[in-house]
C-alpha cells in the first residue's frame, strides 16, 4: 500500500513523530469556553492528522474545516507520517482523528497476511481492532483507493485484457511501480507469485512518472492507485484483481475514544455525512483538482464542502 | 611659574587657571606585575602650574608609565603624585581623568563621531549643556586653526588627514577646561613637515591657554624645541637629568645624558636661540653698528660681500639661519623681518650666541 | 447496520480546466502560481518571515549577550565559542530529532533548533567586532574618563556595528535557507510548499517556493545592509 511505503522523504519525520507522542500536545491550549461557547459539553481542540500524500492531505482538510464549520477548534496536523508513526500518534493522543485505509489497518496493524474477500468483510474485521485499541472508527468511504495494474487501451485490445490473470502468457511486457513496492505480498514480487507472471518484467519508476512512461509506450503496463486521476484522462485500461491480491482500500475516520466521547454528536454525524459523499467519482475529481490542476489541498476540500452544503 | 622665555604667556586666554595645578611625583615607583625590574624608580620631579615638562628617554625608560600614572590607567606602586594640593588616590578614576586632558599618538580620535562629537565628549558626559558645548566647541576648532569651524564640524575623522586629526585631539583634550594636560607622543606619527606646523601652532595654543602639561617623546628635539625643562629618564625608570633645554645641552648631567643628546648636541643649542636676540644682544655688545664690525671682515677677501649675504628671518632659529649662511659661502647674514632690514648678523655671532644669559640656563636645576 | 456509509449524490465542484503548462508540469507556470499565490505561498511566506525574525532575534539576544560575557570574562570566550560551534555543526534534522521527545511537534522545537545554529555566527561576529575597536580608541576614552559601561555603549559597540551587522546578515540569510526543514516538523513556512511538492512533483511549486526563500534572503540581507549603512555613517565617509 503506498501510505506504508511511497513517503521515504519523509521517513525521518516518522521517526520524530513516534518519539514525540507523550508530549506533542504540550504546545496546544485548550480552547477557551468562550471560544465554543455554544458547545454544552467542555471540548477542548480537535487535532486532526494527515499522512504525507495528496489524498490524505484533502480528507484531513475536509475533516478539519467541516469540523470547524461545526464550531469546532481544530488544529490540523498534515504530513504527520506513515501509518505506524501516525497510528502512534493517535494512541498517545498527539492527533485525535485520522482518516486511514482498511487494508492497511489489517496489513499494516494486525499483521494479517491473507485479505478479506469482501470490502465488508475488511470493514469488520479492522473495526474489531479499532475497539480493541479503544478507537472509535465511523463509516467508510464508497471509494476506496488501492493499488492496480493498468494498461494501454491499444494492449489491451490486442491482447483481450481484462483481468490480472489474462497477462498470463501474453509474452515479455514492461511493468513499472515505484522503488518501494517491489517486494512484500502486493509489491511486484507478490503479484509475479500469486498470477505467475513470469513474463512481467521490472521497471522502476517515481511516483508520478509512470502515468508519462505508459503514455509514451516505454512501458505496457503501470502499477496505479484507483483514485489516481490520471485514469480520467489517460486512455488506460485497469485490470481486475481477480484474485483479491490487493485487498479493500475504503477509508474510514479513526477516532481515539476519549476524543470521540469530548465530541458533540454533530461531529461523527458531519463525518458520516462526508464519507457517504465520497465516491470513487468525487474523490477522483478532488484528486484531480489536487494533482492535475495542482490547486492547493486546503482549498479543494473548502469547494467541495461548499458545494456541498457542509460549511 | 617659571620665568623662562618660552612659558611667557599673552594674556588672551579665556580659560587661564589661577588655581595651583602643579603636578608632583613624590618618590614615585612603578613594576609592572610579574616583572623584577622597575619601570619607574623613584621619580620625584614638579612640574609647576603653566609648565611644559618633557618625558625623553630612550624605550624602557618608564616615560609612558610615569604618564599614565597621572590619569591612573596605571596604578601606582609607591609613593604619591598630587594634582595641585589633592592626592590623586582621593579622587576615582574617572571623576579624575575628567579633569585631565589626554592626548596620545594616533590621535585616539572616535572614528565613529564627527569632529564636534568627538571634542564634545567629555563636555557631553559632564551633562554640559548643547549650547555651551556648541559654543565650546567651536572656540576650540578656532584655537586650533581648523576654520571656518562650519567646514570641519561634521566630518568623521576619517575624512581629515592626519596633522588635522590631532589638532582636533588637542581640541578634544583641552575641551572640558581641564587644569592639566597628558600628552602621550601625540605628533609622533606625523610626517616630519606636518609635525613643524602642528608643533608650533601647539606651542601657541600652549602660550595662550597655559595648561599645566606633561608630555611624553622620544624626539629630542621635539622636547628641546616644546619644553620649558625636560626629564630624562634612563633603562630601569631613573631620572638622568631634569633641567631646561639650555641646561641640559650646555651641562649633561652623565655620560647617558650626553649620549642621548648626540654628538649635534652643540647645534642643537642653536636651535634654542633665535636671530632677533642674537642681534639684540650684539648691539648691546657692540653699540649700533654691527654693520661695520661685519663689513670689516668683508674686506678680508671673502667671496660674498655683505650686501650679498643671505636674508634670514628674526624669528629663525640660529640653526636655521646658520643652514643659510653656510649654504651660500657668507659670512653672516641680512636680518629682515616684514620685508625691512633690521640689521645683519656674522658667523661669529651665529655660532657663538649669547646663550649663557644666567636667566636662562640656572633657573631649571634647583626644584 | 452497516459500516458504509450509503453512496450519497456528492455534487462535483468544477475546479476548472488546467493549463497545458499545468498539466504537463512544465518548468514554471505563471498562470497556476498568479492563482494559487494567495493560497499556496503568500501564508508560508508570511510563516517564513516570523520564522526568521524570531530565530534571528532570539539568537542575536543570547548569542549578544554571551559574547558581552565573554568579552568581560576571557576565559569563558573559548568554552561558549566551542558550544556554540556544536550547536551549529549539528545537522538540523538530528537536532530536531533531539528536540522532539521534549517539546514536540511545534514551532518551539523549530524555533530552539534555528536558534542553535545563530549562535555562533553571531557570537563569533560581536566578539571580533569588539576586539577589532583600536587600542588607543579604547585608551583614550579610558583615559578621557568614561567608565566602562559608557566605553561600551558609546565606543565600543558602536565601533563593533560593522561586524556584529555582517554576523547578522550572515546568520539570516542561513536561517532562511534551514528553517525551509521546519516543515519537517511543522506544516509552516516555504518548506511546507517545497515538502508537499516532493511526494508529487510539479516543478512550479518546486521552483516558486525556492525562489520565494532565495528572494527574501536577498531582501532581508539587503535591509541589513541597509539598516547598517544608516547607523554606520562613518563608514562610508572618504576625503
Amino acid at each position: 500500500m503506498r501510505t506504508i511505503n511511497r513517503r521515504t522523504a519523509l521517513s525521518a519525520l516518522g521517526t520524530l513523530s513516534a518519539g514525540a507522542a507523550a508530549v506533542a500536545l504540550a504546545g496546544c491550549t485548550p480552547p477557551s469556553a468562550a471560544t465554543v461557547g455554544k458547545r454544552k459539553k467542555d471540548v477542548r481542540t480537535i487535532t486532526v492528522g494527515s499522512k504525507g500524500f495528496a489524498e490524505s492531505w484533502i480528507m484531513g482538510e475536509l475533516y478539519a474545516q467541516g469540523l470547524r464549520a461545526l464550531g469546532y477548534q481544530v488544529d490540523l496536523k498534515t504530513n504527520v507520517g506513515s501509518s505506524d508513526i501516525i497510528s502512534a500518534a493517535l494512541t498517545s493522543g498527539q492527533i485525535d482523528v485520522y482518516p486511514e485505509y482498511t487494508g492497511v489497518i489489517l496489513v499494516s496493524f494486525m499483521g494479517e497476511e491473507s485479505l478479506m474477500d469482501s470490502a465488508e468483510a475488511t470493514y469488520d474485521l479492522a473495526g474489531k481492532w479499532a475497539k480493541g485499541n479503544s478507537i472509535r472508527m465511523l463509516k467508510a468511504t464508497p471509494f476506496e483507493n488501492k493499488n492496480a495494474i493498468a494498461v494501454r487501451r491499444e494492449f489491451a485490445d490486442e491482447h483481450s485484457l481484462a483481468k490480472i490473470s489474462d497477462l498470463q502468457g501474453i509474452g515479455d511486457f514492461l511493468y513499472s511501480t515505484y522503488p518501494d513496492n517491489v517486494t512484500g505480498a502486493q509489491g511486484y514480487e507478490g503479484i509475479v507469485e500469486s498470477y505467475g507472471l513470469d513474463n512481467m518484467e521490472l521497471k522502476t519508476l517515481s511516483i508520478g512518472l509512470n502515468y508519462q512512461a505508459i503514455e509514451r509506450g516505454e512501458i505496457q503496463a503501470a502499477d496505479v492507485f484507483t483514485t489516481d486521476p490520471q485514469l480520467l484522462r489517460s486512455d488506460l485500461v485497469v485490470l481486475d484483481d481477480d484474485k483479491k491480491l490487493f485487498g479493500f482500500q475504503n477509508v474510514v475516520p479513526l477516532i481515539r475514544d476519549d476524543a470521540y466521547a469530548a465530541m458533540d454528536d454533530d461531529a461523527p454525524a458531519f463525518l458520516d455525512t462526508l464519507h457517504s459523499l465520497l465516491t470513487l467519482e468525487a474523490i477522483q475529481a478532488l484528486n484531480e483538482a489536487s494533482a492535475i490542476n495542482r490547486i492547493d489541498a486546503a482549498q479543494v476540500a473548502k469547494v467541495f464542502l461548499k458545494d456541498n452544503g457542509l460549511m | 611659574m617659571t620665568e623662562s622665555a618660552t612659558t611667557t604667556m599673552p594674556a588672551t586666554s579665556t580659560a587661564r587657571s589661577t588655581r595651583n595645578s602643579s603636578i608632583v611625583f613624590d618618590n614615585v615607583t612603578k613594576t609592572y606585575p610579574g616583572q623584577t625590574a622597575h619601570a619607574l624608580d623613584s621619580l620625584s620631579i614638579e612640574v609647576r602650574s603653566g609648565e611644559l615638562v618633557c618625558l625623553v628617554g630612550p624605550s624602557g625608560g618608564g616615560k609612558t608609565t610615569a604618564l599614565q600614572l597621572v590619569n591612573r590607567l596605571v596604578d601606582l606602586s609607591s609613593g604619591e603624585i598630587r594634582i595641585g594640593d589633592t592626592n590623586i588616590m582621593d579622587l576615582s578614576p574617572i571623576e579624575l581623568r575628567r579633569t585631565i586632558g589626554y592626548a596620545i599618538q594616533q590621535s585616539g580620535l572616535f572614528p565613529h563621531y564627527t569632529v564636534a562629537e568627538n571634542i564634545a565628549t567629555v563636555p557631553t558626559i559632564l551633562k554640559w549643556d548643547r549650547k555651551r558645548i556648541e559654543a565650546r566647541t567651536k572656540e576650540l576648532l578656532e584655537l586650533v586653526g581648523l576654520t571656518p569651524v562650519e567646514n570641519w564640524l561634521k566630518r568623521y575623522p576619517g575624512q581629515l588627514s592626519g596633522g588635522q586629526q590631532q589638532r582636533v585631539g588637542i581640541a578634544r583634550a583641552l575641551a572640558a577646561d581641564p587644569p592639566v594636560m597628558l600628552m602621550d607622543e601625540p605628533f609622533g606619527a606625523l610626517d616630519p613637515i606636518t609635525r613643524v606646523a602642528v608643533q608650533d601652532e601647539f606651542l601657541d595654543i600652549h602660550r595662550a591657554v597655559g595648561k599645566t602639561t606633561l608630555f611624553v617623546t622620544h624626539d629630542i628635539d621635539e622636547a628641546i624645541k616644546m619644553a620649558d625643562r625636560i626629564a630624562i629618564l634612563k633603562p630601569g625608570g631613573l631620572l638622568a637629568q631634569y633641567d631646561t633645554p639650555a641646561e641640559v645641552l650646555a651641562r649633561p648631567a652623565d655620560d647617558f645624558v650626553a649620549e642621548f643628546l648626540g654628538a649635534e648636541r652643540g647645534l642643537k643649542r642653536l636651535a634654542l636661540t633665535t636671530v632677533a636676540e642674537v642681534l639684540a644682544a650684539g648691539r648691546d655688545r657692540r653699540g649700533s653698528s654691527p654693520v661695520a664690525a661685519a663689513a670689516g671682515s668683508t674686506e678680508a677677501g671673502n667671496p660674498v660681500s655683505a650686501a650679498e649675504w643671505p636674508e634670514v628671518s628674526a624669528t629663525m632659529t640660529l640653526r636655521e639661519a646658520l643652514s643659510l649662511v653656510s649654504a651660500a659661502h657668507a659670512q653672516g647674514a641680512r636680518v629682515m623681518d616684514a620685508g625691512s632690514h633690521l640689521g645683519d648678523v656674522t658667523l661669529h655671532e651665529l655660532i657663538c650666541p649669547p646663550a649663557d644669559d644666567p636667566a636662562r640656563t640656572t633657573e631649571g636645576a634647583r626644584i | 447496520m452497516s459500516g458504509f456509509a450509503p453512496a450519497g449524490d456528492p455534487v462535483i465542484p468544477d475546479y476548472g480546466q488546467a493549463s497545458d503548462c499545468v498539466i504537463n508540469n512544465g518548468f514554471f507556470c505563471t498562470d497556476w502560481f498568479a492563482s494559487q499565490w494567495s493560497t499556496v505561498f503568500w501564508p508560508p511566506l508570511v510563516d517564513h518571515i516570523y520564522m526568521v525574525l524570531i530565530a534571528v532575534v532570539v539568537g542575536f539576544l543570547i548569542a549578544f549577550t554571551a559574547a558581552l560575557i565573554a568579552y568581560r570574562k576571557k576565559w569563558l570566550a573559548g568554552p561558549i565559542g566551542v558550544a556554540a560551534t556544536f550547536l551549529y555543526t549539528l545537522p538540523p534534522l538530528a537536532l530536531f530529532q533531539l528536540l522532539v521527545p521534549f517539546t514536540g511537534l511545534t514551532l518551539l522545537t523549530v524555533e530552539i533548533a534555528l536558534v542553535c545554529f545563530t549562535l555562533v555566527i553571531i557570537f563569533q561576529a560581536v566578539l571580533a567586532g569588539l576586539a577589532a575597536v583600536p587600542d588607543d580608541v579604547k585608551r583614550s576614552a579610558v583615559g578621557m574618563g568614561l567608565d566602562t559601561k559608557q566605553l561600551m555603549l558609546k565606543v565600543e559597540l558602536p565601533l563593533a556595528l560593522p561586524s556584529i551587522i555582517s554576523g547578522l546578515r550572515i546568520a539570516t540569510v542561513l536561517t532562511v535557507s534551514v528553517a525551509t526543514i521546519a516543515a519537517f516538523v511543522v506544516d509552516s513556512g516555504l518548506g511546507s510548499p517545497i515538502l508537499k511538492a516532493v511526494s508529487s512533483p510539479f516543478n512550479t511549486q518546486f521552483i516558486a517556493a525556492g525562489a520565494l526563500a532565495v528572494l527574501l534572503a536577498f531582501v532581508l540581507d539587503g535591509l541589513l545592509v541597509l539598516i547598517g549603512r544608516i547607523l554606520t555613517p562613518w563608514t562610508r565617509v572618504r576625503i
